[in-house]
């Protein structure tokens, strides 16, 4: 019960860590209703709306296709992120555990560490 | 060390309005449910949190520009307010009372949103982070586990804000940003599980009392691939490509100006105070009782800052090819192989010294593990300087070498 109660005070942060972003917003737009900042014209003026290019007229469309890679690195994240979620409990409690939790968990690693040297002898790794 | 007191001072001048209030409520309070809906302590205490966050952030963004322009023999900022103190209060009305643009192409719902979204999970980190001893707003048993899972958040928003703004510049900042924020966060959480078996608990202020000796003596290693790996979250100097200014402007926060821009901002500021109090209190002893405790922190925290500056203020920035290779083929392998390692000393320390299972390691046995730690790094150190460094990890794109005679 204790320990369920506190996170009372989490959610209570986190409707402040909102509120504190949004109401500085809120806040900037209060000052273009009463006239202290100028209001957004960017739609009566073309290139103040436009991207910005270094000050060249934009080029096509900026849903540009981006390097595969960027894509093979999020999947090795989720492998690994997976492996290190595996091992926050175990790690939590090794004092308690002692010889037997090494031994369990020592294949496992051994296992993802082979498969990161596969994945490195694979070329998955390098960035051409 | 000038440098040092002076961002130390700074950091510390808040102090007497934390002094005034809780100057007589020794031991601090521990919030439970009650305490929430019947105490006005508990808001009382988030609304000083909060007030004390946002102005170390706009005090920390003046530090850093003051102390990064004596590195590069400036003065920098000094015409606001006594020595320029005053010019991030300045910097933050300018920006509030300037106009906010949207351009017309962006996803105008997602570009306002994306810089609450990258705000937001950097405030909910220190709900946990005991910055008075005592005065945390929950106390979790979660602690660290709860500070990763939250920032990671933080890589969504950073996407948001680089997709929705429709701009090439901004697009490319995201996609390298949330490559390097990703592959980071592997070697990080990996180094901060050796710190867990350590102290065998998640919780932040039981890990900072588990330490008999500071864990940065009996963990040399993991705290090194902590420090980079944050530098890398924190999109500090020889990590920063996502915010490149020399290619990129300024990454995904392009499109950004006035409230939206200040935001994106301050939290990177307010991020590395975050960061630097989780690595101060995993890594640098005791938390100690009362305001002496607070200041005790702070120091160790402003090192930590200090740290990062100076790495603005010395390094150049390295190559994305580079930057993941460092976090794949460098600092993954070590801290598993750290994990194994520690994992091991424990058992042995354990056996030698028949400490029940459960029972936290004392003095002795973590001067024995200290003393293997720090012969293991020297051997490291040894072996990195053999291989040159990171000549070997160079395989990029080949560059052009002129033709010249006499020269190839």
């Amino acid at each position: 019960m204790a320990e369920t109660a506190k996170y009372w005070g989490v959610l209570f942060m986190a409707l402040a860590a909102f509120l504190v972003p949004t109401s500085l917003i809120f806040l900037s737009h209060i000052f273009s209703k009463i006239r202290i900042r100028p209001k957004p014209d960017s739609e009566k003026n073309v290139s103040r709306g436009a991207p910005y290019e270094s000050g060249m007229t934009p080029v096509g469309t900026a849903r540009v296709k981006f390097n595969f890679r960027f894509y093979l690195f999020a999947l090795l994240f989720l492998i690994f992120d997976v492996e290190v979620l595996f091992i926050f409990p175990w790690a939590a409690r090794f004092l308690h555990l002692g010889f037997e939790a090494y031994v369990a968990m020592l294949p496992f690693l051994m296992l993802v560490l082979i498969g990161f040297l596969y994945e490195w002898k694979k070329e998955a790794l390098e960035w051409k | 060390m000038q440098m040092l007191l002076f961002n130390m001072v700074v950091l510390i001048l808040v102090t007497p309005i934390l002094l005034l209030i809780y100057a007589n409520k020794e031991p601090l309070i521990q919030y439970t449910s009650q305490d929430v809906f019947n105490g006005i302590n508990f808001f009382i205490g988030l609304f000083i949190l909060i007030s004390f966050l946002l102005f170390v952030t706009t005090m920390l963004t003046y530090v850093e520009r003051r102390l990064v322009a004596r590195m590069q023999n400036r003065i920098g900022p000094n015409r606001v307010g006594p020595f320029g103190v005053l010019q991030g209060f300045a910097d933050l009305i300018k920006l509030i009372t300037k106009e906010d643009l949207i351009p017309t192409l962006a996803n105008r719902n997602i570009f306002s949103l994306a810089p609450i979204l990258i705000m937001s999970p950097v405030l909910l980190m220190f709900a946990v982070i005991p910055i008075l001893p005592g005065f945390t707003i929950a106390d979790l048993d979660i602690g660290i586990f709860y500070v990763v899972a939250i920032t990671s958040l933080g890589s969504l928003g950073v996407f948001a804000a680089g997709w929705a703004s429709n701009s090439k510049y901004s697009l490319y900042g995201a996609v390298r940003g949330v490559a390097q924020l990703v592959s980071y966060e592997v070697p990080l959480v990996l180094s901060i599980c050796t710190i867990v078996l350590l102290s065998g608990s998640l919780n932040l202020i039981e890990i900072a009392e588990a330490q008999e000796i500071p864990f940065i003596l009996v963990q040399p290693v993991a705290f090194l691939i902590i420090l980079f790996s944050v530098a890398a979250e924190l999109n500090r100097t020889p990590f920063d490509i996502n915010e490149a200014d020399s290619e990129i402007v300024a990454g995904f926060h392009t499109e950004y100006s006035g409230t939206k821009f200040a935001l994106i901002y301050g939290t990177e500021y307010l991020a590395a105070f975050g960061w630097s109090l989780v690595i101060a209190i995993l890594f640098f002893g005791h938390l100690g009782p009362g305001i002496g405790g607070f200041l005790m922190l702070m120091a160790k925290t402003s090192i930590i800052l200090f740290l990062f500056f100076w790495f603005r203020g010395t390094w150049p920035r390295v190559r994305i090819d580079q930057i993941l290779a460092i976090a794949w083929k460098i600092m993954f392998p070590l801290a598993t192989i750290n994990i194994i390692i520690t994992a091991g000393e424990i058992l042995f320390v354990q056996s030698i010294f028949n400490i029940n299972p459960g029972n936290a390691l004392g003095l002795q046995p973590l001067a024995i593990i200290t003393i293997i730690n720090i012969i293991l790094f020297a051997g490291l150190l040894v072996i990195l300087s053999f291989v040159k460094g990171l000549g070997q990890f160079d395989k990029g794109p080949k560059r052009y070498v002129p033709d010249i005679e006499g020269v190839n």
